[in-house]
């Protein structure tokens, strides 16, 4: 290698971040550009005008600058702290209980031979991606009184007369629950694929039955994997809108509904930016909670 | 001079010395092996032969063409990587042809050249399956072809037969060393394993920390070990500590033991190491007597059928002796024996 | 062991069973002869199928979705690709920076996105425009194809690509001959991922459609809030058939179990 190039080796070693991380790259691959150009003006603009937005004093049909805080203060109303408070209870529930079900249920798949476990997955994916609509409007069949499972229960004789089952907030509990299901499946499967099967097959050769060597094996080496899947599955429920709108009763509106409610139909898009600010924080601040529980995990994604 | 020449090569990954003080002359047609430990520097001296790491100092000449600065697509040399590196997404016909590709040469052509080659390293009507439908041998043929498709100028290979189970392994480096002889092309093999150095290679370069021990025809080394680290890599070799008398004879477990020279900078009462390898030593019951012999008590017996193995212990010196089943000494675990070293045989080295 | 054995199956069964119900019965729901919801179905029929594609709004709603799928999944993947590329040839913060970026949008609940988008697109003075809904989709999605084209990346042993340069190829010709048909296989993945999204996502479309442009799910709701009919049961029963076909193509044709992060052990 020639003195130049040695020498401008060593520049770059003591030069400044920016021009090393950023500039030289950039130079060196300036296709780099589009990307940068297209996440910053339709996704992180959005984001800086809603915060200034947030502040903007609101108008009659629509808001003007302004710098007041005025929707930010209303947090401290009962209409922002019962949503709130709602929301957060079926978020806690929803993804507490997808969760129980998805654990084993992953597990089982994971252990599955090739082809019986690529349809499990095609089967999962299908129900993940399907439409918060036809999800809710299915279930909403489901628990109505002419077709579901009301009418069923009339047959058998339990009870006297059919009634719809939803809306209610069983309703809406299952139907936030059911959508998580696959979700969290799909977060659990990289660490379950992961699981020595060695392990459990030494835990029974010392004596642990198969129950007691998943209770005493498996969820032990998934626990920060579960408590990943619990936080994100929150995170996902506090921003479930279809679902309660379509099986919750109105004391069941969660925070979704609330934002576009004020934004669509209330025209209050100022306290609505606040909103999705205060939300925005919540969420950033439980995914730096998973990416730290994911860290140094010995079964986790790498 | 026609061949590859390695002047004053060193390369640095920032404080890390990974070869260094290479000085290395490869005439034209030859086979050589950079054979050591793991870690010794001898992948980063091929890789920068390739080209796919650029030396920290020192130039790299081909035919007397500087190849130092030349960019890796551009030195025309034929490779086979430890992995095979075959192409999973290209057929094995257009894996072999890639090279061709690259250069515009059309369809046709390709085709009868794979089939050239394939024919050459003895796998024909291939072309066409894909790289998956392969056993791990057949891999290793279509990565040899691959890289000779151009009839390179150097055929480098890195640890080319460590995927390929034992038995298959010896007789790839067979088939390896007669396609290169049939070829005549200037070869340089890396591996950890002496005896596929020595099967295949006219010279063997030992390395290890980052230079080069000892270079030279595979036998030569063998008998003639310069250190006790090389004496010990290749082959097995009894070192045992011993002390320097006067002229050339060491004493050994406080017995004189005459040897054929001493390395001259060595002056009397200075220790030493005698490299002597098992097949030299002999073991006789211990009616016996004679010059060069130690007096020891067998300890173990291994007895494999081809070969047999005596372990003697002499005041504390473990010893072995090897044998054919022909020649096995009457000896048996627990009895008392005589230990012959010819002076021949015994190397005389820097403790 | 026979009690486990039995349980065991007994609970993937049911799982199965609870997760594929709701899609049966709206299967057997868009079956009826009348327009009326029954289950199981009063008299079995296929007319509310076609009248999917008969009646005007639902027509123009289903091929809206479909330009929206295919157009977002473009614009996903153009953005996905270099970013992908970029942080596996050059892991600088810069390419790190942007990799993040690109994994927030689909870690935010997507109602905050569709606010921003939506108040951008009032600033901009560019309401309820169908190319809104294509951006936000494609910026919204760009998650998966990213992830995606990251993992098969990942898979090229760098062997690989030093035997090409052995072979005389430069890093421009490494790229179309190498990288590019073999990441290809996670790029469709990722597309195929892009579209059924697309095709399925509510929020987004609903609040930058603005009435003005009307995706498929937003006509789905919109009805159901004006009474049932069997024709949104046979758009649902569409829409997972479709879902159904794309993700079983992925799955031929790619390591699926690869693709959502199945460790697979090296031989």
């Amino acid at each position: 290698m020639s003195d130049a190039a040695v020498n401008r080796r060593q520049e770059d070693a003591v030069g400044p971040v920016w021009r090393e991380q950023f500039l030289l790259p950039l130079k060196r691959f300036p296709i780099g550009l589009y990307p940068t150009f297209m996440m910053s003006v339709f996704f992180l603009i959005p984001f800086i005008i809603m915060l200034v937005v947030s502040f903007a004093t609101r108008t009659e049909s629509t808001y003007e600058p302004g710098f007041e805080f005025t929707h930010y203060a209303r947090f401290f109303s009962p209409l922002f702290t019962t949503h709130l408070l709602v929301s957060v209870q079926f978020s806690v529930l929803a993804s507490i209980l997808s969760v129980m079900a998805a654990v084993p249920f992953t597990y089982f798949i994971s252990r599955f031979r090739r082809r019986p476990q690529v349809i499990a997955l095609v089967f999962l994916l299908c129900v993940l991606t399907l439409s918060e609509v036809i999800v809710a409007y299915s279930l909403s069949v489901v628990m109505s009184r002419s077709s579901g499972l009301p009418s069923f229960v009339e047959w058998l004789g339990l009870i006297d007369r059919a009634r719809s089952w939803y809306p209610g907030y069983l309703a809406n509990l299952f139907g936030l629950s059911f959508f998580n299901i696959p979700f969290a499946v799909l977060i659990l499967f990289p660490s379950c694929t992961r699981l020595d099967r060695e392990l459990t097959e030494a835990a029974q050769t010392m004596g642990a039955s198969p129950f007691k060597s998943f209770l005493t094996i498996v969820l032990p080496l998934l626990d920060r994997t579960i408590m990943a899947a619990l936080v994100l599955l929150f995170v996902f429920t506090m921003g479930a809108f279809v679902t309660p709108t379509w099986l919750g009763r109105p004391e069941d509106t969660m925070m979704a509904q609330l934002i576009a409610n004020q934004a669509l139909n209330r025209g209050n898009i100022p306290f609505a930016a606040a909103l999705s600010m205060f939300f925005m924080a919540v969420t950033i601040i439980l995914s730096l909670i998973t990416v730290r529980l994911r860290r140094g995990d010995p079964v986790g994604q790498t | 001079m026609s061949g590859l020449l390695l002047s004053n090569i060193s390369k640095k990954f920032g404080s890390v010395t990974a070869v260094t003080d290479i000085n290395l002359e490869i005439p034209e047609g030859r086979f050589v092996s950079f054979l050591g430990p793991s870690g010794c520097g001898k992948t980063t001296l091929l890789r920068l032969i390739a080209g796919l790491e650029t030396a920290t100092t020192g130039r790299i000449m081909l035919d007397n063409e500087d190849l130092t600065d030349r960019p890796t697509h551009n030195r025309n040399i034929g490779m086979v990587f430890q992995s095979l590196a075959l192409f999973p997404h290209l057929s094995v016909g257009e894996n072999i042809t890639y090279s061709q590709r690259i250069r515009g040469v059309g369809k046709a052509a390709r085709r009868r050249r794979a089939e050239e080659l394939l024919e050459l390293v003895r796998l024909p009507g291939v072309a066409d399956r894909n790289i998956a439908q392969l056993s791990g041998g057949q891999r290793q043929r279509v990565a040899i072809a691959r890289a000779l498709n151009l009839e390179p100028k150097l055929f480098l290979l890195d640890e080319p037969l460590s995927a390929l189970d034992a038995k298959l392994r010896e007789d790839m480096q067979v088939e390896l060393r007669m396609l290169q002889e049939r070829l005549a092309i200037t070869t340089v093999v890396v591996t950890h394993d002496q005896r596929e150095a020595m099967t295949m290679s006219d010279e063997v370069v030992v390395m290890s920390t980052a230079r080069i021990q000892q270079m030279g025809p595979p036998l030569e080394i063998y008998r003639n070990p310069a250190s006790a680290f090389v004496a010990e890599f290749i082959g097995t070799s009894n070192l045992i500590k011993a002390r320097l008398d006067t002229g050339s004879t060491v004493v050994i477990a406080g017995r004189p033991c005459r040897t054929e020279g001493v390395p001259d900078q060595l002056g009397a009462g200075s220790s030493v190491i005698v490299s002597i390898r098992p097949e030299d030593v002999h073991v006789y019951p211990e009616s016996r007597d004679g010059a060069n012999q130690l007096d020891g008590v067998v300890t173990f017996v291994r007895d494999v059928g081809a070969s047999v193995e005596t372990f003697v212990e002499c005041d504390g010196l473990q010893i072995i002796a090897m044998a054919t089943p022909k020649e096995r000494p009457d000896v048996h675990k627990g009895e008392k024996v005589k230990v012959e070293l010819p002076a021949e045989s015994c190397v005389v080295l820097k403790a | 062991m026979n009690l486990v054995r039995w349980s065991k199956a007994a609970f993937i069964t049911a799982m199965f069973g609870m997760l594929a119900a709701p899609l049966l019965i709206v299967a057997g729901v868009s079956l009826n002869a009348k327009k009326l919801m029954f289950f199981p179905p009063k008299g079995l029929s296929l007319q509310w199928y076609p009248a999917v594609f008969e009646t005007n709004q639902w027509l123009e709603a289903l091929t809206t979705s479909v330009i929206v799928a295919i157009t977002a999944g473009i614009i996903a993947i153009s953005i996905a690709l270099p970013i992908a590329y970029f942080l596996w040839r050059h892991k600088v913060l810069y390419a790190k920076a942007l990799f993040l970026a690109g994994i927030v949008p689909f870690a935010l609940p997507p109602v905050i996105t569709a606010l921003g988008m939506l108040i951008f697109w009032v600033e901009v003075g560019h309401v309820g425009q169908i190319w809104n809904i294509m951006i936000g989709h494609g910026v919204f999605l760009v998650t998966l194809p990213l992830v995606m084209i990251s993992l098969g990346l990942e898979s090229i042993d760098d062997e690989i690509l030093e035997a090409a340069r052995t072979m005389g190829a430069d890093s421009r010709r490494i790229f179309t001959t190498i990288v590019f048909p073999m990441v290809l296989p996670y790029m469709v993945a990722g597309y195929a991922f892009v579209i059924v999204l697309s095709m399925n996502e509510y929020i987004i479309s609903y609040f930058l459609g603005q009435h003005a442009t009307i995706t498929l799910p937003v006509q789905l709701l919109a009805s159901l809030r004006s009474g049932y009919s069997p024709i949104i049961a046979a758009a649902s029963v569409m829409f997972i058939l479709f879902a159904v076909v794309i993700f079983s193509l992925v799955a031929r044709f790619g390591d699926l179990p690869k693709l959502l992060g199945a460790w697979t052990p090296k031989e």
